[in-house]
C-alpha cells in the first residue's frame, strides 16, 4: 500500500517534483490546489500538525501574488496563477517549515517582503519572454562578471566561469513544455537577484574547482601540504627542544596541552550557534570583527561585546571539564592554562623558524 | 606577566585555529549527523545563501540556517563572499548610524521605519561641514549680541552722564547773574564782569568787554547751536574736560571768547571748543582737545575730577606768577590805549586762565555736585573763619545772601583788594576756586 502510494502521481507530488509532466497532464485541480496540497502532503509526512486550512493557505497565497505583481514596477503581463507555485514553495521552505503555526498576518508580511520585480523578471524569463531575458543580461552581466573574476584566478576562467553561468540559468535542458528547465526556478524572491546571481557564480565556481582539483593537484596546494608537513615537524621539534632533559615532564605538558585542546573544542561545540558561528568565523576563517558581524548581522560593537562573552563562556565551560573530567583543582587549571597562553608567543617564533628549516629539508627531500 | 583570562582563552582559540580545518571542523555540533568532513551534509542552495547573506529571512530559519553555517565550512565560505562583496559590514554601520534598531529579516523590505525629528535633525546636520558650519554660526551670533549689550551699556552711561552735567543747575550763578550786573555798577574799579546765564548768553556789557561782546555773542550762538546738535559728544567731554578745552582755547582766543569761555556752563564751554579758532597753534589745540576727549571720554569722571584739580593747582601757580609778573610792570590805564590793551590781554590771559581755573572750579563744582549731592557738606577752617562747601563754591558761614561784590583772581581789583588785606589773601589762596567771604562786613565774591 506504501509502495503504490509511493508510486502514484500523489506520492510523486509528495516527494517534491512539482515540475513533473505526467502531474501536469493528470491534474484535475487548479495550480493552487496543487501547490497547498504539496504543502499539506509534506507536513504529514514530517508528522507537523497543519496550521493553516487549505483555503486560508490558498487565499493567502493568492493574495501575496497579486499584492507582488501590483506592488512591482513591471509585472510583464504575469497573472497570479504565474506565481502561487513559487510562492508556495518559497512559503514553505522558510516560514512554515520552522513556524507551522504562522499567521495570517506573518504570511502577508512574509510575502510583502520579497523582491516583487526580480520575481517578475526571473518568472518572466522561466516562461521564455525574450525581452525578459535581454532585461536579465542587461541589468546583471555586470554583476555576473565581477562574481566570475572574484571567484576565479585570471580573466580567462572569468570569462568562461560568466558564459557557463548563462548557460546554467537559461538551462540546457527542455521540458517537455519547450521551456528551458534550469536554475531559475530555485529563485525564491527572498533575497535580490543580484545576490541570488553571484551565490549561483559562487557554487559554480566551487563545483568546477573540485571537479579540476581531483584530477590535478595545484603548485599552491602542493606548497600548502608541504608547510604543513613543515609546521607539523616545527611542533614536534619545540617539543622535543623544550625538554630535552626531563621527557616526563614535557610528555605532560603535551598530554595537558591536549586536555585543554581537547576541552576547547568540547566547550565550543556547547555553544549556541550563533556563538559558535562567530568563533568559527573570528578563529578559524580569519574574519576581522567587524566582517565577522556583518555575516551575523550586527554591527562591529555587537560582535565585539559579543565576543567577549563567548570568550568568558569558553573558559568557564574549559575549566569545568578539565576539573570534572580530568580531576584538576581549581588552581591547576588555571596555571595550566596560563602556562599554554604563555607559550604561544614562543611557538610562534619557534615555528617559523622550524617552518624555514623544513622547507629546506622538504626541497632536497624532493 | 599575567594575562587576563579572556585573552588566555583568546590565545588558545588562535593557536587551535592555526593548526588547520581539521581542528575547526571537531569544534563543530556534536549533534550533527554526518561527515566531519561535512560532504554528505546538504549543503545551502543559492537562494538561501543569498537570502541570508542579505539578511532577509525570518528569524526561525535564519537560526536554522545560521546552526548549519557553524558547522559546515563550505557554506560558511560562500556566504562570507556574498557578505563581502554585497557590502553589508557599511550598511550595518549606516544602519547603526541613523536608526538604534538594526534591520530584520522581515521589516527589511517593509516600508521605511517613521522618523522623528531628532533622526531628521541627525540626518540634516549629517554632514560635517553643515555641522561645523552650524557651530560657526552660533557663535558670530553670540559675539554680536554681547557686543551689541556692551555697546548699548556703553551709550546709557554716556547718556547719562551728559543728562546730569547738563541738568545740574548753576545755581549760584544763576542766583547772583542780577546781583552781579546791580553790584558791577557800583564801582568804576571793579572789574566788569558779564553777567552769566545757563543760556550763555552775555548780561549787561561793560565799556570794557564792548568790543568783545558781539564776539561772546557770536561765540556765544554757536555754541547754543553746538550741542543740541551733537550733545552726546561733546557734553561729557565738555564737563570732564571743560578745564583742558579752556586751558586750550583760551590760550588763543579773543578775550571776548575767553570770557564766554569763563561760564561755567557745559554747553558755553563746549561751544568755545566748537568755535575752534584759527591758526596752526589752535589746530594743534584742537588735536590736545580731541585727544582730551578721547582721553576723558575713557578714564570717567573720578579721573577727570582729578585731573581737574590738578589743572587747577597749575593754573593758581600760574596765577600767582602773573601776579607777581603784573604788578611793576601793569602800565597806566587811560594814558595808553593799545598798551592798555596789550596789557589788559595779557592780564586777560592770565585772568583768562583764572576763568579758565575758576571755570575749572565751576565745572569742578558742578561735578562735586554730582557726585556729593548725598554726602555731607565740606567745612573748612581758615584764618579762624569758617567756611562750608556749596554750590561749587566756599561760602563764608557769616555770608546771609546779601549782595556780593564780584572780585576775579588776578585782577587790579583783586590784586588792591589782597594789597589792602592780606587776611584775605590767605583766605583766597587757603581756598582755591569761588570763595564767597564776608570781609568786614561786605560779602565778596572772588572767583
Amino acid at each position: 500500500m506504501a509502495r503504490a502510494r509511493f508510486l502514484s502521481f500523489r506520492g510523486y507530488i509528495a516527494r517534491g517534483n512539482l515540475l513533473h509532466p505526467l502531474f501536469r497532464k493528470r491534474r484535475r485541480t487548479g495550480p493552487v490546489r496543487d501547490s497547498i496540497a504539496f504543502i499539506k502532503r509534506v507536513n504529514r509526512d514530517k508528522k507537523a500538525p497543519v496550521s493553516q486550512t487549505t483555503a486560508q493557505l490558498e487565499k493567502l497565497v493568492a493574495d501575496g501574488a497579486a499584492r507582488l505583481i501590483a506592488r512591482a514596477t513591471d509585472a510583464r503581463s504575469l497573472k497570479t496563477v504565474d506565481l502561487t507555485v513559487r510562492l508556495g514553495a518559497g512559503l514553505d521552505k522558510y516560514l512554515l517549515r520552522d513556524e507551522p503555526a504562522a499567521a495570517p498576518a506573518e504570511i502577508e508580511q512574509f510575502f510583502d517582503s520579497l523582491h516583487a520585480d526580480d520575481v517578475c523578471l526571473i518568472v518572466a524569463c522561466e516562461r521564455g519572454d525574450q525581452t525578459a531575458w535581454n532585461d536579465l543580461v542587461e541589468r546583471f552581466g555586470a554583476t555576473v562578471r565581477s562574481a566570475a573574476r572574484s571567484a576565479s584566478s585570471n580573466e580567462d576562467a572569468a570569462e568562461d566561469l560568466a558564459q557557463s553561468i548563462w548557460a546554467e540559468l537559461h538551462g540546457l535542458r527542455v521540458r517537455a513544455d519547450g521551456r528551458p528547465a534550469g536554475k531559475l526556478s530555485y529563485y525564491s524572491g527572498r533575497g535580490s537577484l543580484g545576490g541570488w546571481l553571484r551565490a549561483v557564480v559562487g557554487q559554480l565556481a566551487i563545483d568546477q574547482h573540485r571537479k579540476t582539483s581531483r584530477l590535478v593537484q595545484t603548485e599552491e596546494d602542493a606548497d600548502f601540504d608541504r608547510l604543513a608537513r613543515a609546521s607539523n615537524r616545527g611542533e614536534e621539534a619545540f617539543s622535543s627542544a623544550q625538554a630535552p632533559s626531563n621527557p616526563e615532564s614535557a610528555l605532560a605538558e603535551q598530554r595537558a596541552a591536549g586536555d585543554v585542546e581537547a576541552a576547547l573544542a568540547s566547550a565550543v561545540s556547547e555553544l549556541a550557534p550563533e556563538d559558535r558561528l562567530l568563533v568559527k568565523l573570528y578563529y578559524f576563517d580569519g574574519l576581522r570583527l567587524r566582517e565577522a558581524g556583518a555575516v551575523l548581522g550586527v554591527h562591529e560593537a555587537t560582535a565585539s561585546r559579543r565576543l567577549t562573552r563567548v570568550q568568558a563562556e569558553i573558559r568557564k565551560r574549559v575549566e569545568a571539564i578539565l576539573m570534572k573530567e580530568h580531576g584538576w583543582t581549581k588552581s591547576e587549571t588555571a596555571r595550566t592554562l596560563a602556562e599554554a597562553a604563555a607559550h604561544l608567543e614562543t611557538d610562534l617564533e619557534m615555528m617559523l623558524t622550524e617552518t624555514t628549516r623544513g622547507e629546506g629539508q622538504a626541497q632536497t627531500a624532493d | 606577566m599575567k594575562l587576563d583570562p579572556n585573552t588566555e582563552i583568546d590565545r588558545l582559540m588562535q593557536r587551535t585555529a592555526r593548526r588547520g580545518a581539521a581542528s575547526s571542523l571537531s569544534f563543530s555540533a556534536r549533534h550533527q549527523d554526518g561527515g566531519s568532513d561535512g560532504t554528505e551534509q546538504q549543503h545551502l542552495d543559492a537562494d538561501e545563501l543569498s537570502a541570508y547573506a542579505e539578511n532577509a529571512l525570518p528569524a526561525a530559519a535564519r537560526a536554522r540556517y545560521m546552526s548549519h553555517l557553524a558547522d559546515c565550512d563550505v557554506c560558511r565560505k560562500q556566504v562570507t563572499e556574498l557578505v563581502l562583496s554585497l557590502g553589508v559590514a557599511s550598511e550595518l554601520e549606516r544602519e547603526a548610524a541613523t536608526t538604534t534598531q538594526p534591520s530584520t529579516a522581515l521589516s527589511s523590505s517593509s516600508a521605511a521605519p517613521a522618523r522623528t525629528w531628532r533622526m531628521r535633525l541627525a540626518a540634516l546636520f549629517a554632514p560635517a561641514a553643515l555641522r561645523y558650519a552650524a557651530t560657526l554660526v552660533v557663535l558670530v551670533g553670540v559675539v554680536a549680541i554681547a557686543f551689541m549689550v556692551f555697546r548699548g551699556g556703553r551709550q546709557m552711561k554716556f547718556s547719562d552722564v551728559d543728562s546730569g552735567t547738563t541738568n545740574a543747575p548753576p545755581s549760584p550763578n544763576s542766583q547772583t547773574a542780577n546781583q552781579n550786573q546791580q553790584v558791577d555798577s557800583d564801582g568804576p574799579n571793579t572789574a566788569p564782569i558779564p553777567s552769566q546765564t545757563p543760556a550763555g548768553t552775555l548780561g549787561a556789557p561793560t565799556s570794557k568787554d564792548a568790543q568783545t561782546q558781539p564776539e561772546g555773542q557770536a561765540a556765544a550762538a554757536p555754541p547754543a547751536v553746538a550741542p543740541a546738535d551733537a550733545p552726546k559728544e561733546t557734553a561729557p567731554t565738555t564737563t570732564a574736560s571743560g578745564a583742558r578745552s579752556n586751558d586750550f582755547s583760551i590760550d588763543g582766543q579773543d578775550a571776548g571768547a575767553n570770557e564766554v569761555a569763563g561760564d561755567e556752563n557745559a554747553s558755553v564751554v563746549g561751544g568755545n571748543k566748537q568755535a575752534a579758532p584759527a591758526g596752526p597753534q589752535r589746530t594743534e589745540k584742537e588735536k590736545d582737545q580731541r585727544e582730551a576727549k578721547a582721553i576723558d571720554a575713557t578714564s570717567g569722571i573720578a579721573d577727570l575730577s582729578s585731573a581737574q584739580s590738578s589743572s587747577r593747582r597749575d593754573a593758581d601757580k600760574k596765577m600767582e606768577e602773573e601776579l607777581a609778573k603784573n604788578r611793576p610792570q601793569s602800565p597806566p590805564k587811560e594814558s595808553q590805549p593799545r598798551a592798555r590793551r596789550g596789557a589788559a590781554r595779557s592780564a586777560k590771559t592770565a585772568t583768562a586762565n583764572e576763568r579758565m581755573a575758576s571755570g575749572e572750579a565751576s565745572d569742578d563744582n558742578l561735578m562735586r555736585d554730582e557726585d556729593r549731592a548725598s554726602t555731607q557738606q565740606e567745612k573748612r577752617n581758615v584764618s579762624g573763619r569758617q567756611f562750608v562747601r556749596r554750590g561749587g563754591a566756599w561760602v563764608d558761614t557769616a555770608y546771609r545772601s546779601q549782595a556780593t561784590t564780584n572780585v576775579r583772581r588776578g585782577s587790579e581789583q583783586y590784586r588792591a583788594l589782597v594789597a589792602d588785606e592780606p587776611g584775605l589773601r590767605t583766605i583766597t589762596h587757603e581756598l582755591g576756586g569761588e570763595v564767597i567771604i564776608v570781609w568786614k562786613g561786605r560779602a565778596y565774591r572772588i572767583r
